[in-house]
């Protein structure tokens, strides 16, 4: 990424910042779409459904937890970020530890 | 977490302490000449591993030791060592760090990092082993949750995406800090990128601090469950000495045995070559080496029960595994992991003028070897003698085996290295709240305990 435009520069790193919560989005989707599915097929076919149902609830709730302490981090932490951008014209040299 | 608060009046003050972790910046600012050596031995490792893969990927499964009855081998051995030391870094960080333990700041990052890298070389010892990896489809397509194997899948996603999180949320302060002083580049594009435009505002620290706590209680009982599970696949079976009740516990204290281990050995090689011993102190090989010598007698207790048990029932076909594994054709490997998981260690770890930072290492890489010696002979001895009818064999690993086990060794070397050329092997933020806050919470937590004088 080369030092250009940088609002333009900003807007790119926020979308990147974005696209990597919308990615857990989608992965933790596609595990959820998984367990759905091995849920149904158990169902159907009568394949000891309560097995199917009881480890799948487990696993869901492991993984709402994750995404809902990833939503609140992320978007919590991108905002105040974007914030201090638009107060102080950007976060470099100014993360204190 | 005040170290992460911003201070307008701290100013320059702030500076002098960046200077006492400069050290911490300089694997990440300058690459000497050892790296790259290094980092060629261990990728003509890798490549020799890559050929032997792909011999037994297009001649196929014959190309191995492997044949019935013993279809599981070195493979699954890595699988269920790995995970073990996955075991590592997320449960003890996140056990050290509920517990407050102040000694815990400088060596959490080192073990997340194993715990989250091993994972993949466990995962990826499963696809090996399947051959064909496309295998892995059936599995997705038309997994049972009735299987054991399918519990092991979803188990291990789970721990793996939640200590990937446990490893990257203590992270975001420290990219932010080499976002600040990173010249313009690639790099510090990514560290602009992943440091989510991080400052330290209040709400944004106590959001963090919030989310680490929560997934610290969340990734242990994960972390549990997952070698719970890598035990189920054998013990749900009525395989004679698999089909054990304690095959839970066994493994995930087994788990906990060589990812303490693991932890002493990574710190030990940070320490010499990076110069860490300011971070990694003889006190942090001291407590672990504790915890080691604790789980080392954990372990024996947990073998004796499971062999005494088999020993005293009589049973044919558990005692002919069992006579296998004391006298037969894996009488060495027991026996030698016997030494390297209880005697070493113990002699090392119970005198304390021998539990220096030598002898904690010595142990540890003692018990590393006595815990992948276990898992083989947990896994081979008992497919030698099944229940059903089959002619009984042996297995013999073929180097195409011995070549991807020692592949697998020296890509997590070279990834780990790599890690640590991009972000601070030692949590920043952690160290600097400790010198700031640490000694007061101590002492108040202190009074807490004691009796009002």
């Amino acid at each position: 990424m080369k030092e250009g435009d940088p609002s333009v520069r900003g807007k790119v790193i926020l979308g990147l910042q974005i696209s990597l919560l919308l990615c857990f989005y989608m992965f933790a989707l596609g595990v959820l779409t998984f367990l759905g599915s091995a849920v149904y097929r158990s169902v159907v076919s009568g394949d000891h459904p309560v097995h199917a149902v009881v480890l799948s609830s487990v696993i869901t709730f492991a993984f709402l937890i994750i995404t809902t302490v990833m939503t609140m981090v992320f978007t919590v932490i991108i905002k105040e970020g974007q914030k201090r951008i638009r107060e102080k014209g950007g976060p470099v040299n100014e993360s204190k530890i | 977490m005040e170290a992460l608060r911003p201070n307008e009046e701290l100013g320059r003050g702030q500076n002098t302490e960046r200077i006492a972790d400069e050290i911490l910046y300089q694997p990440i600012m300058k690459t000497g000449k050892g790296f790259y050596v290094t980092f060629a031995g261990l990728s003509l490792v890798v490549l020799f591993a890559l050929f032997a893969y792909y011999r037994q990927f297009s001649i196929g499964l014959g190309v191995t030791g492997l044949n019935s009855p013993i279809f599981w081998g070195i493979y699954i051995t890595n699988f269920v060592f790995f995970i073990g030391v996955s075991h590592a870094g997320t449960l003890i960080s996140a056990i050290l760090r509920i517990s407050k333990a102040e000694w815990r700041r400088s060596i959490t990052r080192s073990a997340e990092v194993i715990t989250v890298l091993v994972l993949f070389f466990g995962l990826g010892n499963i696809l090996i082993d399947l051959g064909r990896i496309d295998r892995l489809l059936i599995v997705i397509m038309h997994g049972r949750f009735q299987s054991p194997l399918l519990w092991d899948v979803v188990s291990l996603t789970t721990y793996l995406t939640a200590s990937s999180f446990y490893l990257y949320l203590p992270l975001i302060p420290d990219i932010a800090l080499l976002r600040d002083r990173m010249p313009p580049g690639f790099r510090k594009s990514l560290y602009e990128v992943l440091a989510l435009g991080w400052v330290g505002t209040e709400k944004q620290i106590h959001y963090l601090e919030k989310g680490i706590s929560i997934m610290a209680v969340t990734v242990l009982p994960i972390a549990v469950s997952v070698h719970t599970v890598v035990s189920y696949v054998f013990s749900m079976t009525v395989q004679p000495m698999w089909h054990s009740t304690i095959f839970g516990p066994y493994f995930v204290a087994g788990a906990i045995f060589s990812g303490i281990a693991g932890i002493i050995v990574a710190m030990a090689v940070l320490r010499r070559v990076y110069h860490l011993e300011g971070y990694f102190r003889d006190i942090h090989f001291n407590y672990l080496g504790i915890l080691l010598l604790v789980m080392t007698c954990l372990w024996l207790y947990f073998t004796f029960c499971e062999y005494i048990t088999v020993f005293y029932g009589n049973e044919p076909l558990e005692m002919s595994v069992f006579m296998e594994k004391f006298t037969g054709k894996y009488a060495p490997h027991f026996w030698v992991m016997v030494l390297t998981c209880f005697v070493i260690p113990f002699t090392l770890l119970a005198n304390s003028k021998t539990r220096t930072v030598t002898g904690t290492v010595i142990a540890s890489i003692s018990v590393n070897i006595g815990m992948w010696l276990e898992r083989f002979t947990i896994v081979v001895p008992t497919l030698m003698n099944p229940r059903l009818p089959y002619e009984r064999g042996i297995y013999s690993a073929t180097w195409v085996e011995w070549a991807i086990l020692l592949g697998c060794f020296a890509l997590f070397t070279m990834i780990y290295m790599v890690f640590t050329k991009l972000f601070p092997i030692v949590s920043l933020w952690e160290v600097q709240e400790g010198r700031e806050k640490a000694h007061g919470e101590v002492t108040e937590r202190l009074l807490t305990y004691l009796p009002p004088s």
